[in-house]
């Protein structure tokens, strides 16, 4: 059903349920997985440099996370793939999904509050509206498999 | 007075730059941005001032800005593609230049002194503004992503070039500040390897200050001269470029000294002049100066895009990009209100010009004319992890 998969992750405990729900239904499915990050851009920079610091916090990050996923998915590393995105989370999230046309999109929901959703926004609740594929959320207090 | 000693007035200014960083971090928005707010939250309600020393490390905000402005600018690039990057660049530069200042000479009637200013801060583009964009696209990997940055290092070039010659005085001071200004450019790049092989790397920051000491000395001359010190900083700044890209650490502490201590006291102050009434009562004005400046980037950009066979939507989004001004506008409008060649109204019109340059070509360019990027195989369009891989 399921042949190319994508989670997008972050390193939070939310995106690790994400992402081992991911890395159970690539293997369920015999899939291939695609593990995104995605790092926020400054709107409206004042310098180069303040750009250029948070590519290379991400970098430093992403290296660091990478270590996570290669855990999780043991030998099975060779059928994931991992990608570092700069931009506004929700729509480089749902752009590569389109561009890469993967058939199922998996995204760990935070619980934000009412007030943290207008300032800051759902990213799960934007891809789910709108990713052209099934989008899978995983919500704060799930655990995979149970 | 509440604020009557230096401690609690320094706390003031250094907690509405805290506040803007951790604004910044939570809504995504640039923090020079948010800084510009926060000075303009306190000059209009919370009694935020201008003191002596404040101007002090605003003013070497600007010229530290300046300076990695300069310094951050690919060499390479600007060489391999100069006719294109010239061309657009100083088209981009001179046609807004042109419209905004006789705009505000002979239709809102300013003087002579404050239209050129005016024209100077609508020139501008944000080489950063463009540069976030790029890197959100993958334009950045791009051939047509290199030249608009490139151009757009033309256009700030352009821009010190008017604030330091428009205004000065063509005297003795003028003579020693060219000289000096060209031998310093001359060795620093010479220099600065072997300096930082011999004393760098060590806890006393020996190579920060060596570069704090020549901007310090050519900002100084240049003030004799009546000239704008950001014009010796920027042109320091690329002197030193290509050996900053190889020496990346270096630029990461100048970074960091710059951002954590003076470029906030900088974007505050160009805020804490900006008058809300002022704002309100020129939106008329505010609405005018931006359709000047944007018409003016596309009648000096856009043929010149179509000259160099950019297709129609690339073309657009460039031009659009042009449009953004920020950090290189508000530093114009400050210089001219610190030289008392524009009044607080006046100022505030050009700030918020320029800030809302930086925001709505942005959108409009990428809500519209996002250029189509190529389909996997084509090197833009792999990820950070998969350029690695490949490499």
């Amino acid at each position: 059903m399921f042949q190319r998969i994508m989670v997008a992750y972050d390193g939070s405990d939310c995106a690790n349920r994400a992402l081992a729900a991911g890395v159970d239904l690539m293997d369920r499915y015999d899939a291939d997985l695609a593990v995104v990050m995605v790092a926020g851009l400054p709107d409206y920079a004042g310098t180069i440099g303040e750009v250029d610091e948070i590519q290379n916090e991400a970098r430093a990050f992403f290296d660091q996370k990478i270590r996570k996923v290669e855990e999780l998915a043991g030998d099975r590393m060779e059928r994931v793939s991992t990608h570092l995105l700069f931009g506004h989370t929700g729509d480089k999230l749902v752009r590569f999904a389109k561009e890469r046309d993967f058939d199922l999109v998996i995204v760990g929901a935070r619980g934000f509050s009412r007030l943290q959703r207008i300032f800051l926004g759902s990213v799960s609740q934007f891809v789910v509206k709108y990713a052209h594929c099934p989008v899978l959320v995983i919500k704060d207090s799930c655990e995979p498999g149970k | 007075m509440v604020l009557d000693n230096t401690w609690l007035i320094a706390a003031l200014w250094v907690g509405l730059a805290l506040a803007a960083s951790l604004i910044s971090v939570r809504l995504g928005i640039s923090v020079a941005l948010v800084e510009i707010m926060m000075g303009v939250l306190g000059g209009n309600f919370l009694g935020l001032e201008e003191v002596a020393w404040a101007t002090f490390l605003a003013g070497f905000g600007a010229i530290f800005l300046t300076f990695l402005a300069g310094a951050e600018v690919d060499p390479y690039v600007l060489k391999r593609k100069f006719k294109e990057s010239v061309g657009i660049g100083a088209a981009s530069f001179l046609m807004p230049f042109l419209a905004a200042s006789a705009y505000a000479f002979y239709i809102a009637g300013w003087t002579q002194d404050a239209a050129l200013i005016c024209g100077i801060a609508l020139s501008t583009t944000s080489v950063a503004v463009v540069y976030a964009v790029m890197v959100e696209t993958g334009l950045n990997q791009t051939e047509l992503g290199k030249i608009i940055l490139a151009a757009c290092f033309i256009t700030d070039l352009g821009t010190v070039l008017a604030l330091g010659v428009f205004f000065a005085n063509f005297d003795i001071w003028m003579a020693v500040f060219i000289t000096v200004s060209v031998a310093v450019f001359t060795i620093t790049p010479r220099l600065t390897p072997w300096f930082v092989e011999r004393y760098g790397g060590r806890i006393a920051q020996i190579e920060v200050k060596l570069f704090v000491f020549l901007l310090l000395v050519l900002g100084g001359l240049a003030l004799k001269a009546n000239s704008e010190a950001v014009l010796p900083a920027y042109i320091l700044g690329l002197s030193v470029a290509g050996y900053m890209m190889a020496h990346k650490e270096l630029l990461h502490r100048l970074r960091t000294i710059a951002f954590a201590f003076f470029t906030p006291f900088y974007f505050l102050k160009a805020g804490l002049h900006v008058s809300l009434p002022a704002m309100a009562g020129g939106i008329i004005l505010i609405s005018i100066l931006m359709a000047v400046k944007v018409a003016a980037k596309f009648v000096g950009v856009w043929p010149l895009a179509k000259l160099f066979r950019f297709s129609n939507r690339d073309s657009m989004y460039t031009t659009l990009l042009m449009s953004t001004g920020l950090t290189f506008g508000t530093i114009s409008a400050l210089f001219g209100l610190s030289q008392n060649l524009i009044t607080q109204e006046q100022y505030t019109i050009l700030v918020t010009v320029v800030i809302g340059s930086a925001i709505v070509p942005t959108l409009i360019a990428q809500a519209f004319f996002r250029p189509i990027i190529g389909r996997p195989g084509d090197s833009q369009e792999l990820t950070e992890d998969e350029e690695r891989k490949r490499a």
